[in-house]
């Protein structure tokens, strides 16, 4: 059974299809990895202070902390050596329904945010990489992100609708550990 | 039998009406939990199989069941044969679901029942609907409900702004960052 | 012997067993069979012999039903009393370890016949399972959410 990745699932008719056209001539993936240049902080808002003594007049931009701040969980230390990663520190077992945790870990594109921004370590990294597809494909958040297939030395473009309808689906979290650690172990 | 004790095995041996709800449930895990109530293997005077004293399960919102994620909804096929050469046909769970939304729980429960002649008369106490609209007459016999097998997720737009932003956030961007 | 009525017929037996008696013996094994698997002796005959086989085998699987049915009662009263399916291995549990030495017949007939009496001894193992920081006893239950699937 062809897995979902397969392009051969798709008919022919979708690699040629408006939607998939539009999507590689708007949205190459080199746009949401290349970043315009810009001189102020986009996080950090910088707020303009205008002081004067006497004659001088001092222009000042000050960094305003960031709204996250006040939010902030406040992380134990770790039971199992894990040093830094939020999520093994506080033994987090997140599922694909929890939006509002995985919402955290993506920009608003819907890409994955990197482990130099996030602070994971490598394997809650890969495992969050798989629960943001999950819960987009389940219908719980939405991404701007065009998906790319390699198959065969060409390169599709998955369709942005599939032809039969969109009926509801859930996914079992177990299988991220058969794709992190190769099939399990059956007696 | 003595009057107090008749009344007290109509008592027993009363039929009562559950409710379940089969949103974002799978159907073939739930009809595990749907047809233990049909068989009544839920009472403690249950005693195996030739027991009559199963309950009515009234399911309502079948049409909003949720299959395993990846191809489920593809991969899964019924089979029906008409008897003639050729009869076969091969129908996806997809096909099936949207020419009834009832059928893939209906069959579900009956596969998952006991082989017998008393699996017509468990299926006959199912009553399956697509929706919330349940008949009027079936609404006052119901009394309590199935719990749900999986919590009902909520997608991100049905969430505030307000509670998106307070709730807890698990590190802070660097001094640097860009948001895009 | 006085054979009045056909009802005492039914139990006539001579002392001397010929071949008449001998196979009205067999025949009355085979009288609630259907078709000629009643009358006919060289069918009936092996008919009831399978049918004796049938009868060894049907004691074993009386005791293995009867076990399942005892394991059916009681993880229904305790799902009455609040516990998740399979949760009733903590209540065994629970009472094990609190020296209540109950099989699971009487724990079944309890909860069938008694289910007052079925309750308060899950109180005993409720406490005892609180005390040892037995699985799924710490905390209300949830509502709705059978557990994680």
């Amino acid at each position: 059974m062809a897995g979902i990745t397969s392009p051969l699932r798709f008919g022919l008719k979708h690699f040629v299809s408006k939607t998939a056209m539009s999507n590689l001539k708007l949205k190459p993936l080199s746009a949401l990895t290349q970043r315009s240049l810009s001189t102020t902080c986009a996080c950090y808002v910088k707020q303009i202070d205008v002081t004067e003594v006497g004659d001088q007049i001092v222009i000042e931009a000050k960094i305003v902390p960031s709204a996250r701040e006040k939010y902030i969980a406040k992380l134990p230390t770790d039971p199992t050596g894990c040093k830094g990663c939020p999520l093994c520190r506080l033994g987090l077992t997140v599922r694909h329904t929890d939006v509002l945790i995985i919402n955290q870990f993506i920009n608003s594109k819907g890409k994955q945010l990197p482990r130099e921004i996030t602070g994971l370590c490598m394997e809650q990294h890969k495992r969050m990489d798989y629960l943001i597809v999950m819960a987009e494909k389940a219908g719980l958040i939405d991404r701007d992100v065009v998906r790319k297939i390699e198959f065969k030395g060409l390169t599709y473009y998955e369709p942005e609708e599939w032809e039969e309808p969109n009926y509801r689906k859930y996914y079992d979290e177990t299988v991220i550990n058969e794709f992190l650690y190769g099939p399990r172990k059956r007696h | 039998m003595s009057a107090t004790k008749r009344v007290q095995q109509w008592l027993t041996f009363t039929r009562q009406w559950w409710l379940f709800d089969a949103k974002w449930q799978d159907p073939y895990k739930s009809a595990t939990v749907i047809t233990k109530y049909l068989k009544g293997g839920h009472k403690p005077i249950f005693g195996g199989g030739h027991m009559d004293c199963g309950d009515h399960v009234v399911v309502i919102n079948s049409q909003d069941i949720a299959l395993r994620g990846g191809d489920e909804w593809y991969y899964r096929v019924y089979f029906h044969h008409t008897g003639y050469p050729g009869g076969a046909t091969w129908t996806k769970a997809w096909e099936l679901h949207k020419i009834d939304p009832t059928m893939i729980l209906w069959k579900a429960c009956y596969k998952e029942l006991d082989k017998n002649w008393s699996r017509r008369g468990r299926m006959l106490r199912l009553h399956i609907f697509k929706d919330e609209k349940i008949p009027v007459d079936i609404i006052p016999n119901i009394t309590d409900q199935i719990p749900q097998l999986r919590a009902v997720p909520k997608r991100l737009k049905d969430y505030s702004q307000e509670e998106i932003e307070k709730f807890p956030k698990l590190f802070d961007f660097p001094k640097e960052h860009v948001l895009d | 012997m006085v054979n009045l009525t056909l009802a005492l017929f039914r139990n006539a037996r001579p002392h001397s067993l010929d071949a008449f008696w001998k196979k009205r013996q067999t025949l009355k094994l085979s009288s609630h069979f259907y078709g000629r698997a009643r009358n006919c002796w060289s069918i009936a005959i092996r008919r009831v012999q399978r049918a004796l086989m049938y009868v060894t085998e049907g004691r074993k699987l009386r005791k293995v039903h009867m076990k399942d049915v005892w394991n059916d009662r009681i993880s229904a009263g305790a799902q009455e009393l609040g516990y998740l399916p399979e949760g009733d291995r903590t209540l065994l549990e629970g009472l094990a370890r609190s020296n209540v030495l109950l099989n699971r017949q009487t724990l079944g007939n309890l909860a069938v016949m008694e289910p007052r009496t079925f309750e308060s001894l899950n109180k005993i193992a409720r406490v005892r399972a609180n005390e040892e920081y037995m699985a799924r006893t710490l905390g209300p239950f949830p509502k709705g959410v059978l557990g994680k699937l």
